[in-house]
């Protein structure tokens, strides 16, 4: 009996120094980051490994934060800001709507267009590339704002219909029933009670929202071409497009900022969001 | 009969944005990406109806087999090395002690930041030739390794590096894990079966379904891989990390081939259904579904 608690305790002691070594391994990359980011640059790459900077220094975010002739990174930030949010509203608002419509309204054609819906969660990007380009040229969305957000509008995406509707079903229809019979609009039913409802996988549509436009490359990429209007990550990338390693450091501080709202948004909503990723692949 | 009506068209207007959407950014384009794929289009000039030029330039491209080997290369050691750590990472905090929660968000934590561009750049200087890798390897006596900088590595270092981003699949599995019964394991205990047994009798089987899913995203996500060979290698050296999708890219926005750009993306989109369908036709050989259980054949 004895031998086996302190057998048990033994693993114990082995599983939390498993699990702290693999944690440095997570968050180490993380952490090089930021140290790197305050070093000046003949201290980043210095062998050995510096594990707190020797000498401070703030220099890296104040070039980085200039930027480009008269943008800033302020103007970066903003751009980004103001993208996000029109996303995440407009995104919220509208895969709700569509997500009510395909949980509890009945119309002619619906199983077809559900099905429809889900095909379109295979069909890579690349395929409607070209075409979409194309029609944004000729809606005169090339270089706007609007092409980068515009997606939102319309659904959001299928796979964020596909939880909120999936959501929507396992609530109970006696809801709907007895407003309806208190003479509620479908419109209030959907605004007065399911949305409310509807809040836990809000708020995973919420986060996935955020962080898929504030990390989005590709879309700006081909889209964006003045730099007064460039979001976060094609802003960042251009500091790799002047390989030299002058930039180095620039480079590294505006990439430690860019990541700061990031892991802010993580570790505010970890727990819950972390249950909604891990029930997706149980019961797609 | 006019509130039949009212009811459809409610309904219509309740998915409308989706559906405005779906046909403008997504019929439309998909349709006609099609018919661009068999033309000669530039984006300046309309598209010229070439018929099979398309196809045959594309087989006769070395580039193109050359982008699809290096791609397919990436998928085949990326996803089963990505699902591998993830079960292990997920059987390692599959247990009850204090704390765990905190491990849990620490391993999860990296996928959550790894659609940022910035995680890329940091990658590209912690593996760069004075990075600290290198550094720790010359601080034990080792060589320096040219990991992005020579074509006989740079494939494998984007492959190994996408190990960090485990947390997805991690959870994934971690849920499936805890739906398995305690007593299975209690009992096989009882019946002397140790650890490994314990794991290849009962953990793998009961998780096929969960490790099916997993590996049909994983495909689909390696096979359109681009943003760490875009930002850390620019498909170099070499060419040596030009993946399919860098191709197509490039072709398209930076030679404004535009039609064989599309050719491209559809036969993307086939290849990556194919292997999707070929998936999940295998699974009935391997994966085990609980309903199975009781009925006790197979």
């Amino acid at each position: 009996m004895r031998s086996n608690s302190f057998r048990s305790a033994a693993t114990t002691v082995a599983l939390y120094v498993i699990l702290s070594l693999l944690s440095l391994l997570f968050v180490f990359p993380l952490y090089w980051l930021v140290v790197s980011s305050f070093k000046p640059l003949s201290a980043i790459f210095r062998i050995p490994f510096e594990w707190w900077p020797v000498d401070w220094t703030f220099k890296h975010y104040k070039d980085g934060w200039r930027f480009m002739g008269s943008v800033t990174f302020a103007r970066v930030y903003l751009n980004t800001a103001y993208v996000t949010i029109v996303a995440v509203v407009a995104t919220v608002f509208t895969s709700t709507l569509v997500a009510f419509g395909f949980a509890r309204l009945r119309f002619f054609g619906k199983n077809v267009l559900f099905v429809a819906l889900l095909a379109t969660m295979m069909l890579p990007t690349q395929v409607t590339l070209v075409p979409t380009f194309l029609i944004f040229d000729y809606l005169n969305l090339i270089d706007t704002y609007a092409a980068l957000y515009i997606g939102a509008f319309f659904g959001g995406g299928a796979f964020y219909i596909f939880l909120i509707r999936q959501f929507i079903m396992g609530l109970p229809f006696d809801l709907d029933e007895s407003a309806r019979l208190d003479g509620a609009s479908t419109f209030r039913i959907y605004w007065s009670i399911i949305l409310p409802l509807c809040s836990p996988v809000l708020i995973t549509i919420v986060i996935l929202s955020f962080t898929w436009t504030y990390n989005d490359f590709f879309t700006p990429l081909i889209f964006l071409s003045s730099i007064e209007k460039f979001t976060v990550p094609v802003a960042i990338n251009t500091f790799l497009d002047e390989a030299g390693t002058g930039k180095v450091g620039v480079a590294i501080a505006m990439t430690t900022l860019s990541v700061v709202p990031l892991l802010a948004v993580f570790f505010a909503a970890q727990r819950r969001f972390m249950q909604g990723i891990a029930t997706t692949g149980l019961k797609g | 009969m006019g509130k039949t009506w009212k009811r459809h068209l409610e309904g219509y207007l309740f998915i409308g944005p989706w559906f405005i959407g779906f046909l403008v950014f997504m019929l439309i384009p998909a349709g006609w990406s099609l018919y661009l794929a068999f033309t000669d289009f530039s984006f300046l000039k309309p598209p010229v109806w070439t018929g099979t030029e398309n196809v045959r330039k594309m087989l006769d491209s070395d580039v193109f087999w050359k982008s699809l080997r290096i791609t397919s290369v990436y998928a085949l050691l990326s996803v089963p090395l990505h699902l591998g750590t993830a079960l292990l990472a997920a059987m390692a905090l599959n247990v009850k002690i204090k704390g765990i929660g905190f491990y849990r968000t620490v391993f999860y934590m990296p996928a959550f930041v790894s659609s940022s561009i910035g995680v890329a750049i940091m990658w590209k200087m912690i593996f760069s030739d004075s990075g600290v890798v290198n550094a720790v390897l010359t601080g034990i006596g080792l060589d320096r390794v040219k990991f992005f900088n020579s074509p006989d590595n740079a494939l494998y270092t984007l492959v190994g590096i996408n190990a960090w981003v485990l947390g997805t699949a991690m959870l994934i599995f971690l849920a499936g894990l805890q739906q398995i019964p305690r007593e299975l394991y209690e009992s096989a205990k009882v019946d002397g079966a140790g650890a490994v047994r314990r794991f290849r009798s009962i953990t793998l089987p009961l998780l096929t379904p969960v490790i099916l899913f997993n590996l049909i995203l994983g495909i689909i996500n390696a096979m359109q891989v681009f943003t760490n060979g875009f930002v850390i290698t620019r498909g170099g050296p070499a060419q040596s990390t030009y993946f399919y999708v860098l191709y197509l890219y490039e072709e398209a926005f930076k030679f404004f081939r535009m039609g064989y750009a599309s050719l491209l993306a559809w036969v993307l989109f086939l290849i990556v259904l194919l292997l999707t369908l070929l998936t999940l036709r295998s699974s009935s050989a391997w994966v085990f579904y609980e309903t199975e259980m009781k009925g006790g054949k197979r």
